[in-house]
């Protein structure tokens, strides 16, 4: 179920590009967030999350779940997934919202789900027997969409919510995504977030993206953008102070600069406390 | 419908999409995007929203175009001498490509999506230069799996009396190999350089030789290290591979006194352990 969680402040996504500058000088990092299969394979990669672990909390999430998939939940993965969990000791791990996976393969990509009703049923059910095997709060995250569908009954806000809140199951909430979508599906994002139940939310992404013109993708790869931000500071202010991370995986900049990015979100948060 | 078992409706949209998501494709348009047939755009407009921006065949080409550019973009990273040996796009259209749709993905760490690529190579590309082609896949593969290997437990000085008795194995970090040709210094001299070098430069010149040359990759501080070793002292570590107590070892030496010599720097190195682990990494 849905639990209260600490908050850790502000952290950013472990990569290993980062490794060398980390063991060297020990950044004050709040927190770091890791893509769990990264680490799931053992050898030097979990080696050095080891040394990380020493010194830093570390938040698991996942890639590769698939949640909404048509295959049946691939127990081999959820094994490997609480060992590390257990290891770790995150205290909540998430996934996204979305399917990525057919009996007999793997698509490696954040696939979108039609917006039904007996979608959210099938993906709660899912979502509730993965938070028991956890035994650790559970979130999921709003996906970047790029397409829906014919037969999609709910917009994607009240298809999100209704699984976390069948489910009854915390929400990993991507404000770039919220962005992403609302530009590639036209709408204004206040009406995605503004119908959240964000008493749910237990950690906030922050990202940059790449704008196409016509439409945007969910890259990584860019500073956060203004409009971005000022959805951060929306729903910062409505949720229960939560953690929040910035997650950089392409068009690597500095340590340094990453760091300095992620802590534009500290000044947001006191913006909101002087507000 | 019992909430636990999948709507029959969302397995065959998913069906469908991977369909077309996984199909490769040739001909694209000016944002890079596929460039569906008639016949394949209504079926899609059917299926997919337009945005006011994209149409609906748009929109799940993005899908499609991410699908190939990732898994492309992991292979490449996985086999970075044979990127060098063809150059991306042919690297790409020779071996990726027709690889990723014999085998595609199937696990959930997408650093294995290259794993049956040597088998594949064996089976599937007969060029005159295949031996190459499959010397350097080997090799591309062992350097990206050594960085997964685990760590038995290191013999402890203080263990020393148990090689009287126990049967003693390899680390998973030691890998061996037996090459008609030095495939390690051909693939360091083509990592030296981008692909873009070897597009205007001659590639390296190999000699093969009629004896078989056997090597050893290791890790030592989270370094790859290789080194040509004897024909004898492969079999042995073949054994300790498997699993050997060292008196049965014996009559496989021939030289005592640099065999001894010999044992103490692989013992140094910390190569041995009483520990039996996973299988040997094979490919």
């Amino acid at each position: 179920m849905h639990k209260e969680v600490p908050n850790l402040g502000i952290g950013i996504g472990l990569r290993p590009i980062h490794f060398r500058e980390i063991f060297t000088t020990w950044p004050p990092i709040d927190w770091f967030e890791i893509i769990s299969e990264n680490f799931m394979s053992g050898g030097m990669p979990l080696r050095n999350l080891e040394k990380i672990l020493d010194r830093y909390p570390v938040v698991m999430h996942g890639v590769s779940l698939a949640i909404g998939s048509a295959a049946p939940l691939d127990w081999d993965y959820l094994k490997k997934l609480k060992a590390l969990a257990v290891k770790t000791k995150t205290p909540w791990l998430s996934d996204h919202l979305c399917w990525g996976r057919l009996p007999g393969a793997r698509f490696h990509d954040l696939l979108p789900l039609p917006r039904q009703m007996e979608v959210v049923n099938y993906v709660a059910e899912r979502a509730r027997i993965i938070q028991d095997f956890l035994e650790i709060p559970f979130a999921l995250e709003n996906l970047s969409s790029n397409a829906n569908f014919a037969t999609d009954e709910m917009p994607e806000w009240e298809f999100y919510s209704a699984v976390v809140e069948k489910a009854d199951i915390s929400m990993m909430l991507d404000v770039n995504n919220i962005y992403v979508s609302s530009r590639n599906e036209g709408y204004d994002p206040k009406d995605y977030y503004s119908r959240l139940p964000l008493e749910r939310v237990l950690q906030i992404h922050l990202a940059g993206h790449s704008d196409y013109g016509r439409y945007i993708l969910d890259t990584h790869d860019h500073p956060v953008r203004n409009e971005v931000w000022e959805i951060y500071r929306e729903v910062y202010s409505k949720t229960k102070e939560v953690s929040t991370l910035l997650e950089w995986d392409d068009r690597f900049i500095s340590f340094e600069d990453t760091w300095a990015e992620a802590l534009k979100a500290k000044e947001y948060q006191r913006q909101i406390i002087y507000e | 419908m019992n909430d636990f078992s999948c709507p029959t409706a969302l397995s065959e949209m998913q069906t469908w999409f991977a369909s077309i998501i996984t199909s490769p494709y040739q001909e694209t348009d000016d944002a890079d995007l596929p460039v569906y047939k008639t016949n394949l755009i209504k079926e899609i407009q059917k299926r997919i929203l337009p945005s006011p921006y994209l149409k609906s065949e748009e929109r799940l080409g993005i899908y499609h175009q991410q699908y190939w550019w990732r898994l492309l973009s992991v292979m490449q990273e996985l086999y970075p001498s044979l990127v060098r040996l063809f150059d991306y796009e042919r690297f790409n259209i020779l071996i990726a490509e027709p690889y990723l749709l014999d085998y595609p993905p199937n696990d959930w760490f997408l650093s294995n999506i290259g794993s049956e690529s040597p088998e594949w190579l064996k089976k599937n590309y007969r060029e005159k230069d295949a031996f190459l082609v499959l010397g350097l896949a080997q090799l591309d593969l062992a350097y990206e799996r050594i960085i997964f290997a685990d760590r038995l437990p290191k013999i402890e000085p203080d263990d020393f009396h148990r090689y009287e008795t126990e049967i003693v194995y390899l680390q998973p970090y030691v890998m061996l190999f037996e090459f008609g040709v030095d495939f390690f210094s051909l693939r360091a001299q083509l990592l030296r350089h981008p692909s873009s070098h070897w597009k205007t430069h001659p590639l390296p010149k190999i000699k093969a030789i009629n004896k078989k040359k056997f090597f050893v990759l290791f890790r030592k501080d989270e370094q790859d290290y290789y080194e040509q070793i004897s024909e004898s002292r492969y079999a042995l570590l073949q054994r300790f591979q498997k699993g050997a107590k060292l008196i049965d070892l014996i009559p496989l030496i021939e030289d005592c006194d640099e065999v001894v010599k010999w044992f103490q720097t692989i013992s140094s190195r910390e190569w041995l352990s009483f520990f039996r682990g996973k299988e040997p990494i094979s490919l």
